[in-house]
Order: structure tokens, then C-alpha cells, then sequence
């Protein structure tokens, strides 16, 4: 089950980045780039939040990814 | 154990791949359009012909496209009275954003068109393959140098490209 | 007296997590630096009252720089037992952890710096060091993550990797310990159309050491947990397993709303959610929904609604009551059943006009550039409920 996930998420990751599937123009992500669209915008917030359930709840690690924005040069 | 390491491995040769870009319009005729400018005046490419001809296609929303535009500015203001001009394409669908970012800059060289393609109609065309995109076009208007991105050695390297332009 | 916690950077790799997560940004970060202070005041009248602050600095136009400084001063209050029932009904065991450091007055200090490289476009390079340190327990982890952008595939690749060192001295331990955290994490974001990307992230991480902290005693052979106030017989330290193995999957999803109709509340906004499983050795599995809704409510000012859902089982060798000759005896109430509800309103207010949009500028380029302030409420079905004020000021320059 846990092998299984490991593949499939690189398979996914990896069959997006090799297909080219996704076909979104540089000059297309003006909403991408907007700060409410961001995964990481405050992360000054996210961190303080982040540590309180930490020391409340006994799964930490691993919230989140990196990347997404506007994807300029 | 292995296939974790070959995976790991073979994520590693993809971070390490080189950007991919994308020359369609070199040495080509640089495709015409007409677009108001932010004073609500038609411009046409058409009407800058026998000069060197700097368009760049840019948002306000775009950070790398924030720290080129005032590298812009000063590289007009050193052809100031040459035969060279800007075209500054802006692609915010919202002029309202081009304004407001305009506002930052209190003095624009006569030579600094703005230009808005709202629509990205022109930039279609132009196909961009990052933002900002630059095309350098020579006095016939044929695309002789293309931008992807900005990066710092840029300004350099347009003020040769300009200069061997405007010699020939 | 009820079970909370004190909160404390016990688990330093989720700052390293949280880093690998949100450090990378491309070099052309705008400059910026945020103040901001919060509450959480729980309902046992423990309150925590943290200042942030963090400066951002490009250096070139590959590099930039990265400053944090956050202080948590811990009260504990001087009565109260709000949610002390309750807590104490999911574990008799738990109750003991009132004779540890979470009854004391603490004062946390976490300072970050690093940088974040961008080599040619090719790949993107975040360094980081994380130090905390409290009044038991010192924390030190350094932090390295790689980031490769694939314009044309609207694809961004991340691997990151942290090594986490804590020194633990809690009051009930005989000597001080050590735990060493190796944290992996992968990830892929993809933006699937001009209005929605999502991502996907694996994280595995393998600690060793002393994995208690020293703070909490168990009562045992039948003493009762309210008389469990120094060590004895029958009120014995925490006994851990040696080692935890974790993994986390989550998957994201931002969405842009630009639908007409139900007066523009689907207009010029966003929704995101957000799932993640997890699962370690000790037999703990997690699932965690977080749903948000931003809005803009005009050119200047953004509302933010939350709610996030957590719910995780037990570790397998949590039990009610132990005996002398049980090997693992633990009370801490993180490895108990139970779940979470975090519920939250924020608002941004941009300060720029026509003048200056960029903010009030308080002296030559530097501007104050948005003001902020959230409201969150969280409770356990253990009984704990904290109520989470924050405001803030960012500042451009």
C-alpha cells in the first residue's frame, strides 16, 4: 500500500512533467499569481500555525509542497 | 531499497534539466498588430519601421517583469534621440493594474510606448514562452534577438545587440 | 487541572517541514518584512503570546535572503480547569502530565536565517538553519531543498531533506537525551488550467533518541494520576520505543472563483482545499481536511474563511492504566484518539491610494503595505478549546 502510493505519486508527478499535458500560457497566469491563489503566500502565519498543531496533535510533518505561482521565467 | 534509490536518482536528472526555450520568430518578419496605447492611441508596429525596435511583453503581476521595467526605462533614456523604440506590451486583463503599477515611475522617455493587450491577442502571436518576452527587431522589423525572462546580464547584452543593430 | 501541553518546538522538523514547504520562492521575491503578534489562550487559562518577526531581502536577482525571529512567552495561568475533565476521561494515564513543565512560565526563542539561489533557471536551491531554544530543550536544524521549474510543462519538481537535533531536559529525566530527526520530502505542483493548480507531496521522516520529553510522569500499579505530582514507586517516567518512523501524503488544490451570480460571492476569490494522510510505526494514522475560501471584498481588502478537520487514532501501546511490568508507559495526550476542529475568519486591508500605491510610507522606500487581523477558534474533542487572535503588519521596501 505504502510502496503503491510512493509510485503512483511519481508517476503522477512524473507523467506531468514529461507529457506536457497541461497547456496553461505564460501570459495565463495572472490569477495563478495572485497572492489568495498562492500555497504559501504568509508563511510567517503558516509556521506559527504550523508549530500550535504541532505540539497539539501527534501527526506532524509534511503540510504542504513547494511551487505553483506565477511560473515567470 | 534499490528502486527507491533509482527513483530518487532519476528525480534528481529532472531537477537538473536545462529550461527548455523556444526561438519560433527568429529571423523572421515580426508579425504586425495595432494596439492602444495607455492614453487610448492606436499604435501600430508598422509605423516604427527603419528604426531598432524593442517590444516586451509584461505584466504587473509578474515579479521579474517588476524589476526589468525600470531597466527598461534607463535603457531608453540612453537612446534618447536615436533611432530606437520600446514597445511595452502589458497583458494585465485589468488596465486598472497597469496603471497602478505605472504609478511608481514619474518620468517614461518619449521612445517607452505602453502598450495593453488585455486580450492577449498579440502575445498569442508572439508566442511568449515566459514572462517577460523580449523581442529585438531590426530596422526591416525582422525579429533578430528574443528574451526569455530577465536576468541581470540582460541589460548588457540588449545594449550590444541594439548597438550592432543600429550600425547596420 | 486540564492537559495542555505546553507548546513548545518538540517537534523542530515541522518547522524544517514547514520551511521545505514555503522558503522556496524564486529570487525575484519582493523585498518585504512582516510584524506579528498573537494570542492563544486556551481554556484552562494557559496563554501563549508570540511576536514574529521576518525580513526578506533580495541580494541580486538570483539570490535572496531570509531572516526570522519568533518568541512564544508561555503563561500558565494561575487557575482553571476548563476543559480538565474531559481532557483527563481520554487517557487516566494522561492526567500525570500536570506534574510536568506544562504548569511553568517558558519562554521560547526561534531564530531562522538562510538564503535561496536560482543557478541559471536550471534549479533552485533554499538553504536554511532553524535554532530554538527554551528554557529544556534546544533545537537545532538545518534545512536544504531543491526546486526545478518546468515552465513549459507548467510543472515545479521539489526534494528536500533536514536533519533535526533536539536536546532534551525536562525536569523528570536523569540525564539530558538526544533525538535525531531525518526528514525526505518530494513533491510535484502542476497547474492544470489558468484558474486551479494542484500539488502533490510524500514526506517520510525517521527519528531516533529520546523520543519523550521529560516532562510528563505515569502513574502505575494503580496510583491515582491526580497524586502523580514527583517520581516514585508508582509514578514513573514516560518509557518510549526507541525510534518512529513517519510518512505523510497531502494533496492540494487552489481554485480560482470567477463565476457570475450568487452576488459575486464565486467572483474574484479563491477556494483551496487541502487532504493529507498519514501514518507512523506507532500505529497512529491521521486524516486531515482544510478547506479556505479568500475573497476579495473590493480592491483592497481580501477576507479569509477556514475550517480544517483532523481527526487520528492511537498509538498501539496507549492504554488507560499501566502496571510496573508494562515496557512502554506513556501519558502524553498527542498519542491519544481523538480530533480537531480549527475554524477561522482573517482580514487584509491593502494601505496603498493613488498617491502611493504601494503603502503609507513611513520613511524614504519603505512602506507599510497591508494591515491584517484573524480570529480562529480550536477545539479537541478532548475538551481543550483555544481561542487564536493574530494581527499583523507587513512592510514593503
Amino acid at each position: 500500500m505504502k510502496k503503491k502510493a510512493v509510485w503512483l505519486l511519481a508517476a503522477v508527478s512524473l507523467g506531468a512533467a514529461l507529457s506536457g499535458c497541461a497547456r496553461v500560457k505564460p501570459w495565463e497566469r495572472e490569477y495563478l499569481a495572485d497572492p489568495i491563489m498562492q500555497f504559501d503566500y504568509n508563511k510567517e502565519e503558516k509556521s506559527v500555525k504550523e508549530h500550535f498543531l504541532g505540539t497539539r496533535e501527534g501527526s506532524t510533518g509534511s503540510f504542504g509542497v513547494s511551487g505553483g505561482g506565477c511560473g515567470c521565467n | 531499497m534499490r528502486q527507491k534509490r533509482s527513483l530518487l536518482i532519476a528525480w534528481f536528472i529532472i531537477l537538473a534539466l536545462p529550461a527548455f526555450s523556444w526561438g519560433g520568430l527568429m529571423n523572421q518578419s515580426a508579425p504586425p498588430f495595432t494596439l492602444m496605447d495607455i492614453n487610448g492611441r492606436a499604435v501600430s508596429l508598422s509605423s516604427f519601421k527603419g528604426k531598432v525596435v524593442f517590444i516586451d511583453f509584461w505584466a504587473s503581476w509578474c515579479p521579474p517583469c517588476k524589476v526589468e521595467f525600470p531597466e527598461l526605462i534607463r535603457l531608453m533614456e540612453r537612446y534618447n534621440g536615436e533611432d530606437v523604440a520600446l514597445l511595452a506590451v502589458n497583458v494585465d486583463q485589468k488596465r486598472s493594474h497597469a496603471v497602478d503599477f505605472l504609478k511608481k515611475f514619474s518620468v517614461i522617455p518619449a521612445s517607452f510606448h505602453l502598450l495593453l493587450d488585455g486580450e492577449s491577442q498579440v502575445i498569442k502571436i508572439y508566442n511568449a514562452s515566459a514572462m517577460p518576452t523580449s523581442f529585438i527587431l531590426d530596422k526591416n522589423g525582422v525579429v533578430r534577438h528574443i528574451h526569455f525572462g530577465y536576468r541581470e546580464t540582460d541589460r548588457k547584452k540588449w545594449i550590444e545587440e541594439i548597438d550592432t543593430l543600429l550600425k547596420q | 487541572m486540564a492537559v495542555i501541553k505546553k507548546p513548545t518546538l518538540r517537534y523542530g522538523f515541522v518547522l524544517a517541514f514547514a520551511f521545505i514547504i514555503s522558503s522556496i520562492k524564486p529570487a525575484y521575491a519582493e523585498d518585504y518584512s512582516v510584524l506579528q503578534g498573537y494570542t492563544h489562550a486556551f481554556n484552562n487559562s494557559v496563554t501563549v503570546y508570540s511576536t514574529v518577526f521576518a525580513l526578506n531581502k533580495d541580494v541580486s536577482l538570483d539570490t535572496s535572503t531570509y531572516f526570522k525571529y519568533n518568541i512564544d512567552m508561555i503563561n500558565p495561568g494561575s487557575s482553571g480547569d476548563g476543559g480538565g475533565d474531559s481532557v483527563k476521561a481520554t487517557s487516566g494515564a494522561s492526567s500525570a502530565s500536570t506534574a510536568g513543565g506544562s504548569s511553568a512560565k517558558d519562554t521560547r526563542h526561534a531564530l531562522t536565517a538562510g538564503f535561496s539561489h536560482n543557478f541559471s533557471n536550471i534549479i533552485g536551491l533554499d538553504a536554511y538553519y532553524d535554532y530554538s531554544k527554551e528554557r529544556d530543550y534546544t533545537s537545532n536544524t538545518p534545512t536544504i531543498s531543491l526546486k526545478k521549474d518546468l515552465f513549459d510543462k507548467n510543472t515545479t519538481l521539489t526534494a528536500g531533506y533536514s536533519r533535526n537535533t533536539d536536546k532534551i531536559s525536562g525536569q523528570f529525566l536523569d540525564q539530558r537525551g538526544e533525538r535525531k530527526t531525518d526528514n525526505y520530502f518530494v513533491g510535484v505542483t502542476q497547474v492544470i488550467s489558468p484558474e486551479t493548480v494542484a500539488q502533490l507531496g510524500y514526506s517520510k521522516n525517521i527519528s531516533y533518541g529520546l523520543e519523550s520529553e521529560g516532562i510528563r510522569l505515569v502513574p502505575i500499579d494503580g496510583a491515582l494520576a491526580s497524586s502523580c505530582t514527583a517520581k516514585s514507586a508508582t509514578c514513573v517516567n514516560e518509557k518510549f520505543p526507541g525510534s518512529r518512523q513517519r510518512k505523510a501524503y497531502i494533496f492540494n488544490v487552489n481554485h480560482w472563483l470567477a463565476h457570475e451570480g450568487f452576488g459575486d460571492l464565486f467572483k474574484r476569490g479563491s477556494f483551496k482545499l487541502g487532504l493529507r494522510y498519514y501514518e507512523d510505526d506507532w500505529g497512529i494514522t491521521s486524516h486531515t481536511s482544510e478547506f479556505e475560501y479568500n475573497k476579495y471584498l473590493s480592491d483592497d481588502t481580501v477576507l479569509r474563511l477556514g475550517y480544517r478537520y483532523y481527526t487520528q487514532s492511537k498509538a498501539y501501546f496507549v492504554k488507560d492504566t499501566y502496571v510496573s511490568s508494562d515496557y512502554f508507559k506513556v501519558s502524553s495526550p498527542q498519542l491519544e484518539e481523538f480530533d480537531t476542529h480549527l475554524t477561522g475568519i482573517k482580514l487584509i486591508r491593502r494601505l496603498g491610494n493613488d498617491t502611493s500605491p504601494e503603502g503609507s510610507r513611513l520613511f524614504s522606500d519603505v512602506f507599510a503595505s497591508s494591515i491584517e487581523g484573524k480570529y480562529e477558534f480550536y477545539n479537541e474533542s478532548t475538551g481543550v478549546v483555544a481561542h487564536i487572535v493574530m494581527a499583523g503588519l507587513r512592510f514593503t521596501f
